[in-house]
């Protein structure tokens, strides 16, 4: 999707046309769910916190003027409400499943991935990087989420925290090595090739 | 700046795909030679895949928020809302001052009776007609929205927001210590706290103003609820708060993410 179609959509969900805010969900929702499961580590709280992003957009479409990219814009209103439902719920929710005897059972559903190994690893990785980045100071969490879900560029960036690109990319820079002496004080990734 | 300094550096350009082929080169053959080095680098290749893996969302995902939003539409429909009478910002203006004025009057009457009987001060009554009621006025309190502004209004109305005072007068209703709680809520405030890090200006009152009250609000991490507004919203708040003299406080924040405004009520 083009800037200009974006900014059609935009003005037309303003007006009040709903199909118009619906392709703009479909647009950014893989965006605003990862972002959401990156912060909460799990599906059933990343969906949550997603359409509360969605709807919290709709409502305060209003107060988008446009000056910044609406991925940008979507990726503030899901930083917020993914923290914010973190800490609402201090003990994320674990998804309840039927078992096949019929019983109610608890199950811990990681990401897929090709070997029962490699996806027992790779869900063990995937929380301590979640967790790891939920201690970082809030300053370096913004920066690095914004980097990487903002869409934006080191210049982009830099127009929006008004600051020099420089500036961005040692913040950023600090961020990443504070980042990896909590994952290395965790003992996570002392294996890694 | 020491190699492994240099090194640790070129990590970041590394994993956003911006590094020279000369510091590529550098960086991979230290990280070859120093194990420190090379275990932060591997750590950070890992959490980069980690981060940068992106999930499917489910497919009710698209669907349930529209099953939303279409309530919120029918929602409106049910409860129309009349247009109000659009009046002009500057009769508003009198009319705020006029409120402002005989409210002063009639708090500096009862200054004068409470004092002298020894009760306190600031104790709201009733059956007196107050500058609250007075501004749930339709034609005052909705003009603050829906002011006409010729371009001479509009201007003085940017040039006030432009450069909007810190602290209102005092007078309201509350305790006496209201104001000193509010301020000391307001102190024990990081000043550096999340939403000042996005909105470049933060007006933050004690309750919620009545003109917000159809707005959804949002939640900082300190469970404050905030509302993003726009800078003429912004203004209409103000205005509306100075003209019942309520205590409030704008904070300019020249290093936020966006040029946005948000109130926040901080009790």
């Amino acid at each position: 999707m083009t800037i200009e179609e974006e900014s059609s959509l935009v003005q037309r969900a303003k007006d009040g046309d709903t199909s118009a805010f619906e392709q703009l969900v479909i647009e950014h929702q893989k965006l605003v769910y990862n972002v959401s499961l990156k912060l909460t580590g799990n599906p059933e709280d990343a969906l949550d916190v997603s359409q509360d992003t969605f709807i919290k957009a709709y409502r305060n479409l209003s107060s988008f003027r446009g000056d910044s990219r609406l991925s940008a814009w979507l990726y503030r209103l899901c930083y917020n409400a993914a923290m914010d439902f973190i800490g609402k719920n201090r003990n994320p929710s674990v998804i309840s499943m039927t078992a096949d005897d019929g019983s109610d059972t608890q199950f811990d559903i990681p990401d897929p991935s090709p070997s029962p190994e490699e996806q027992a690893e790779r869900a063990f990785t995937v929380e301590a990087v979640r967790s790891a980045i939920l201690k970082l100071p809030e300053n370096q969490r913004q920066i690095i989420m914004m980097r990487e879900f903002s869409g934006l560029s080191y210049g982009e960036i830099a127009s929006e925290l008004g600051v020099e690109e420089g500036t961005v990319k040692s913040r950023l820079s600090r961020a990443r090595l504070a980042l990896a002496e909590i994952l290395k004080k965790g003992g996570t990734f002392s294996d890694c090739p | 700046m020491t190699h492994c300094d240099k090194a640790l550096e070129l990590i970041s350009s590394y994993l956003d795909g911006d590094i020279t082929p000369s510091d590529r080169e550098f960086l991979m053959s230290h990280i070859a030679s120093c194990p420190s080095c090379a275990e932060i680098f591997n750590i950070l290749t890992g959490a980069e895949k980690v981060i940068s893996h992106m999930e499917e969302p489910p497919q009710s995902l698209v669907s349930s928020v529209m099953d939303e939003v279409r309530k919120i539409e029918s929602e409106k429909k049910v409860v129309p809302i009349k247009r109000r009478k659009k009046v002009s910002l500057r009769y508003m203006t009198l009319a705020a001052s006029a409120v402002l004025a005989l409210s002063l009057g009639m708090y500096a009457d009862r200054m004068l009776s409470s004092q002298n009987q020894g009760q306190a001060a600031y104790t709201v009554e009733t059956d007196e007609i107050l500058p609250e009621e007075k501004m749930a006025n339709p034609q005052i309190s909705a003009s603050l929205f829906d002011a006409d502004t010729d371009g001479n209004s509009s201007e003085k109305s940017q040039s006030d927001s432009a450069v909007p005072p810190a602290q209102n007068s005092i007078l309201g209703s509350g305790s006496p210590t209201g104001e000193n709680s509010f301020e000391a809520s307001l102190a024990q405030t990081n000043r550096s706290d999340e939403l000042s890090a996005v909105y470049s200006r933060i007006l933050y009152v004690e309750q919620l103003p009545q003109i917000l009250e159809t707005r959804e609000p949002m939640t900082d991490s300190l469970g404050r609820s905030y509302y993003p507004v726009s800078d003429d919203d912004l203004t209409a708040v103000m205005e509306y708060l100075d003209s019942l003299g309520v205590t409030y406080r704008l904070t300019e924040n020249s290093s936020a993410a966006s040029d946005e405004a948000a109130v926040v009520i901080a009790p």
